[in-house]
């Protein structure tokens, strides 16, 4: 070697020394030949204790066979491998790296491999403490719109309840007055039947809306049922306002596949803004509407409603989380982009009909192949 | 002279239907009936009643909102017992008291709406 082989070989050594980012190179027998300082210092030992070494020397096994593994795809395809793994560093803390392999044929004809490694440690540590947080506020947005729903319920439930009462007194009268008659004693049984529906719809839509509905199988289900478990659950909170809610429209039965209570959810969602922008206006007015749309693989869900629109430079931003246009202490901004994902997450999507003259959030879904449970689609 | 009048302002038809066949039965009292506040509004503003009971939760105006209007009103009420039934408990308790009115939250027994109305209409 001479001296200027020497200058440059010094020189390249403090190129590679400089970068932040851990380099290694090894042969391909995987034993290291050449490395820079941040990669000295995250396995912490000298360069002395590291030439010649392989992982199986450095590592932990499960470490070093990832490693090995990767080296070896990388070294026989010679194309360029990015791949996220995990490493022990000096202090015994380990790591979450992205490690860029390429490969080159050197001088000698020898297979050279050279990574290059990024500490995603921090980065991965943000995302997941970011998932959580989501996480955390839908569920915390979920209890808000349940304990906005509590009063409404208890009178939803309590309503019956004195209306069964009432009937069984009836019964009380007819039996003291000494005569059944038995058109009294069918139309008593059926009033019954008919109230204890009411409450069972109810509280399994109420189940339904506190459970965790993420994991569930979809279900097959009318835009109908899907229209009805929600009124069940918001009707009486519009009535109270004084807010009629129409139901429109016509799927004609056609079955979606989509998880019920995050449908139920999304709609809770839409049709408690729509409250909250028709409240104080004159003739307030909410449509809930059900098409088959255009598309023959989707059905569609509308709310719309008779609030004063939304100003088309806030358009873009309503399903961004903690956008609000609501006032100070009175949205959490989370609702539209959680219903957002939750939409997609049906295979569905949530948008604005920015064509309409009021209001109109669509909810499309997509239809349920017909007669993949070999059940009848067609009414 | 005809019994005592009583207004009933509730929205559940069946409940109405209840109300109305239990009183006539039990006090012999006419009863008027409004399926909201307004309608309720309307009766008690042209009638006189010896007892108003009313929901709270109603379309149109709700309970409290209507027998705030009576009560402050030029109608024949101004003074008239009223009952509030309502399945919102807390609600009633409280609209009850800030209103000097009564409150049977639902479901109620027939014993205690029997008793409350009795003593009403003995004292009117």
């Amino acid at each position: 070697m001479d001296a200027d082989d020497t200058a440059t070989s010094h020189f390249l050594r403090n190129v590679i020394d400089s970068v932040a980012d851990p380099i290694f190179v090894k042969d391909d027998e995987h034993r290291l030949i050449e490395f820079n300082r941040a990669f000295r210092e995250q396995v912490g030992l000298t360069r002395e204790q590291l030439l010649g070494k392989t992982d199986y020397e450095l590592f932990p096994r499960h470490e070093a066979d990832v490693f090995r593994e990767k080296d070896q795809d990388a070294l026989r395809s010679m194309r360029e491998s990015v791949n996220e793994e995990t490493i022990t560093d000096a202090q015994g803390v380990m790591r979450t790296i992205s490690t860029k392999r390429s490969a080159f044929v050197g001088a000698d004809g020898r297979t050279v491999l050279v990574g290059v490694i990024r500490d995603i440690t921090s980065l991965r540590e943000a995302e997941r403490r970011d998932l959580e947080m989501t996480q955390r506020l839908a569920t915390s947005a979920k209890f808000a719109a349940l304990g906005e729903m509590a009063g409404g319920i208890a009178h939803e439930i309590n309503t019956p309840l004195a209306i069964i009462q009432g009937l069984a007194d009836e019964l009380l009268d007819m039996a003291e007055d000494g005569g059944f008659d038995r058109g009294d004693v069918l139309r008593l049984n059926d009033e019954i039947t008919t109230t204890v529906e009411r409450v069972s719809k109810i509280i399994s839509g109420l189940r339904a809306f506190a459970r965790d509905g993420r994991k569930d199988e979809p279900d097959r289900v009318t835009l109908e049922a899907l229209a009805s478990e929600t009124l069940a659950l918001c009707r009486e909170n519009l009535e109270v306002l004084g807010i009629p809610l129409e139901l429109s429209g016509s799927a004609g039965g056609v079955l979606v596949s989509c998880r019920s209570t995050q449908i139920v959810q999304i709609l809770l969602n839409l049709l408690n803004n729509a409250r909250d922008a028709v409240a104080g206006t004159p003739s307030p007015r909410i449509e809930l509407r059900m098409d088959r749309s255009d598309d023959d693989d989707e059905a569609q869900l509308s709310v719309i409603d008779s609030g004063p629109g939304i100003p088309p430079q806030l358009r873009e931003r309503i399903m961004e989380p903690f956008f609000t246009s609501k006032p100070v202490g009175e949205g959490t901004g989370i609702g539209l982009s959680i219903a957002k994902g939750l939409a997609e997450d049906n295979g569905g999507t949530l948008t604005l009909d920015v064509e309409h003259p009021n209001t109109c959030f669509v909810l499309r879904l997509p239809r349920a192949d017909p007669g993949d449970t070999g059940e009848e689609d067609e009414p | 002279m005809s019994g005592p009048r009583v207004l009933v302002v509730e929205d559940e038809a069946a409940l109405v239907r209840i109300l109305r066949r239990t009183l006539e039965r039990k006090f012999s009292v006419e009863v008027d009936s409004a399926a909201d506040g307004q309608q309720g509004l309307a009766f008690a503003t042209d009638t006189p009643y010896d007892l108003i009971l009313s929901d709270i939760r109603m379309p149109q105006m709700d309970g409290i909102s209507m027998v705030e209007r009576i009560r402050q009103g030029a109608g024949p009420n101004r003074s008239t017992p009223v009952v509030l039934l309502t399945g919102h408990h807390e609600e009633g308790k409280a609209a009850a008291e800030a209103l000097d009115a009564r409150f049977m939250g639902k479901p109620f027994s027939r014993q205690a709406l029997f008793e409350m109305v009795g003593d009403l209409l003995a004292a009117s």
